[in-house]
């Protein structure tokens, strides 16, 4: 059985590589699929980050992602080369920084409710229109990603419904734009109260990869 | 929650819930992966009141 870490857009050094026709699948062969553990999970990141450092573009698969052999895996590859490739060339040199935005569920209540204020049909429509729109963004921290946006080469938002945690925005950012990001993202961050965002990354694009079949 | 434990979270939620998902081929080898992540989000608003420290 072979546990998949990555797809990369090249053979890495001192990894165990399986070329599926051009994208390479960076594997180890294992007994069984592993367990989750901390340090399983943390193992499996460490990987993905070496495998990162010697790769021009890496999309790495989700932990536990076994094949049963290679003539299976390369199959797989096939299969979906398309998307894969233009996966892999759209996170190519980059990394990825993640923002958890944390707030008040009764703030974002609020402005939910001023949106469906509508007097009519059509104005209905285009106010829900506008909320999914705004639903797939983050407005509660505007400034921040007005200050990013120079820097990012793609972003990812997540809204969640859970009490304080409001969204989590994935940003793609060419390596060598990282100490940018982290000034401009310093500078932003405290012009977004009363919420609150923590920053963490650099990161390989998990986000990004799990982007490329959606 | 400490700060190791808000770093353990964000790594659960990047190596358990993002990357390539591929169904057929290539599987998840692991059980339990979706009742893990639903108690995510509600650990990482407890990571917050760690990062306000």
């Amino acid at each position: 059985m072979l546990y998949v870490y990555a797809l990369t857009d090249r053979n890495v050094e001192s990894t165990e590589t399986i070329d599926c026709g051009g994208i390479f699948a960076v594997i180890r062969e294992v007994k069984r699929a592993p367990q989750i553990s901390e340090s399983a999970m943390r193992r499996h990141d460490r990987e993905v980050r070496r495998i990162a450092a010697g790769a021009g573009a890496i999309l790495p698969m989700r932990f536990g992602s076994v094949a049963a052999d290679g003539t299976a895996l390369a199959r797989m590859v096939g299969e979906r080369r398309a998307e894969l490739s233009l996966g892999l060339a759209r996170v190519a040199g980059c990394v990825q920084m993640t923002l958890r935005v944390f707030g008040s569920r009764v703030a974002s209540t609020r402005r939910s409710a001023r949106v469906m204020e509508v007097k009519g049909g059509a104005e209905y429509l285009a106010r829900r229109r506008a909320a999914l729109a705004r639903e797939a963004s983050a407005a509660e921290i505007a400034p921040v990603l007005e200050a990013v946006a120079p820097l990012i080469r793609g972003q990812i938002v997540e809204r969640h419904e859970v009490l304080g945690l409001v969204a989590s925005v994935y940003h793609l950012v060419k390596g060598e734009r990282v100490g940018a990001y982290d000034a401009a993202f310093g500078g932003a961050a405290p012009a977004i109260a009363p919420f609150r965002v923590a920053k963490s990354g650099p990161w390989p694009p998990y986000a990004f990869a799990a982007e490329v079949f959606s | 929650l400490d700060r190791a434990d808000a770093s353990l979270l964000e790594l659960v939620d990047h190596v358990l819930n993002k990357g390539v998902l591929i169904d057929g081929e290539v599987m998840l080898g692991v059980a339990g992966v979706d009742l893990v992540y639903l108690r995510l989000s509600a650990l990482l608003c407890a990571a917050d009141r760690v990062m306000e420290r």
